[in-house]
Formats: C-alpha cells, sequence, structure tokens
C-alpha cells in the first residue's frame, strides 16, 4: 500500500533539483580552486619548538632528517641533487612558499644548505618550527 | 518520463541531467578526498651573503658574537655558555655595549634544533642578530 502511493507520488511531482545542483557546483569550484597538489616530503621529523613562530601556507616541502638526508615527494637526496628537483618544482608552481622541515637533530648545514639553494632559485622559504 | 514524452511529444525540450550529475558528485568527492589543508608555522630566516672582503677591524659598532659550535655548545664573546642561557648574557651584554650588533655563528655540524632555539630567543626578544653559518673542518 505505502509503497504504491510513494510511486505515485514520486511520478506526479518532480523534484526540482536546482538548488542541489547550485550548491554541488559552489562546492566543487571551491575545492578546486582551493587544492594544491602538495607534495609531501613523506619523513617523520621532531620539528624543533620556536615561540615566534608564524603561519605559513607552503607549496613546496622539503624534508631534512635527523640522518641528514634531504626528503623531497617521499625520495631522499643528498643536498648536492635536490637544485634541479626545487627548480622543477619552481616552475610547475613559481608563486609557491617554501618550508623545509628540518628535525632538531639535523646538521645546521644541510638545513641552510637548502634554505641557501631556495633562497638562490628566487623561492620564499621558512623553517618549519612549532 | 518516457512515458510522459510518449503523450506529449512537444513537450521534450527536457535535458536530462543525471550522467551530469555523476560527474559532478565524482568530481567533487575527489577533490574533498585529495585537499590537504596544511596548517605549517615556520620561523623566516636570512643569511646574510657571503662576504667577498674580509671583515673590516675597523668596524665602529660594538659586536657581540655567539657561538654554536659542532657538538652543540654555546659560548657568548668567547665565554662558554649554557645555550639556555644565552639570550640572558647577551641581554646583560648588551647592558655593557649599548647598541652592539649581535652575530650568530653556527657551526655546519650543530643541530638544528639548537640553532632554531637561539635565533627564536633572540626574535622573541626582538633583537637584530646576523646569522652566519662556518664550516667545519
Amino acid at each position: 500500500m505505502a509503497r504504491r502511493t510513494r510511486i505515485e507520488i514520486g511520478e506526479d511531482t518532480e523534484l526540482d533539483m536546482t538548488p542541489m545542483l547550485d550548491v554541488v557546483f559552489i562546492l566543487l569550484i571551491f575545492f578546486i580552486v582551493t587544492s594544491v597538489f602538495v607534495k609531501m616530503p613523506g619523513v617523520e621529523v621532531d620539528k624543533p619548538l620556536a615561540l615566534t613562530a608564524a603561519e605559513a601556507t607552503p607549496g613546496i616541502l622539503v624534508g631534512v632528517d635527523s640522518k641528514s638526508k634531504v626528503w623531497i615527494d617521499k625520495n631522499p637526496y643528498e643536498l648536492n641533487e635536490i637544485r634541479p628537483i626545487l627548480l622543477g618544482l619552481r616552475d610547475e608552481n613559481p608563486k609557491a612558499e617554501g618550508i623545509i622541515i628540518g628535525d632538531a637533530g639535523a646538521e645546521v648545514g644541510i638545513v641552510m644548505g637548502v634554505q641557501e639553494i631556495m633562497t638562490e632559485l628566487k623561492i620564499d622559504n621558512v623553517i618549519a618550527a612549532e | 518520463m518516457s512515458r510522459r514524452r510518449g503523450r506529449k511529444p512537444d513537450d521534450s525540450a527536457e535535458v536530462d541531467m543525471t550522467p551530469m550529475l555523476d560527474i559532478v558528485f565524482i568530481m567533487l568527492i575527489f577533490f574533498i578526498v585529495t585537499a590537504t589543508f596544511l596548517n605549517e608555522t615556520g620561523l623566516k630566516v636570512d643569511q646574510p651573503p657571503p662576504n667577498p672582503d674580509p671583515p673590516e677591524n675597523t668596524d665602529p659598532t660594538p659586536v657581540i658574537t655567539v657561538i654554536l659550535d659542532s657538538s652543540d655548545q654555546c659560548s657568548v664573546d668567547g665565554q662558554p655558555t649554557e645555550c639556555t642561557r644565552v639570550a640572558l648574557q647577551v641581554e646583560s651584554l648588551t647592558a655593557d655595549k649599548p647598541g652592539a650588533s649581535i652575530i650568530l655563528r653556527v657551526s655546519a655540524k650543530a643541530s638544528h634544533g639548537n640553532m632554531v632555539f637561539l635565533k627564536d630567543g633572540f626574535d622573541h626578544k626582538k633583537k637584530q642578530m646576523r646569522l652566519e653559518i662556518y664550516p667545519e673542518g
């Protein structure tokens, strides 16, 4: 009984989907616009603590682990190998800001070496801290 | 639908939106799932470009040199200091040398955490300083 009446209602009154479609499109466009395909460094690090750390919205993430390996997009590299990779990432997304996520036990020379390369390639950069 | 269309053939200007809606939903779900909302925090660190000339000794402004060496020991103006007390030590030295500029010299082999700690300490006290990395060896 109940089922039959429901079918009848469904056929008579057509559901107006326009408002829902509007919302769905707005959501879709929002997610397309805000999505930046960030390549995570793929390494867990102990970030150093800092009181003055400011918010950053990075697009290029570089990790440096405690064994001073440089991680970009889940691959480990040596410091002298990363320049072409960073150059490629910068050309993909010229306005992207870089962040160097260094382990508290990493060597300063490696972290600041990455920072120097980023600065040379005109990538705005910050050092990650919590 | 088809029944109605069959009844009134001139009322056929209605577009079937279902396939488009399917695609739109799939795209929507894809973008929601792949969206990564990063909230990173960080410090800005500027290294001065390497100086081509050797530093002049006739520099009129007094200088406080903080050194973090390769075994993570701190010293202020040549005096060994606990890294946690460097900011205080520098504070008392600036009282003796008003307007002194601070140079933070860090060994390339020192640990990153300590360097961030020192730099953050100076930033927090709103002290200007220059960061220099010196190679080990």
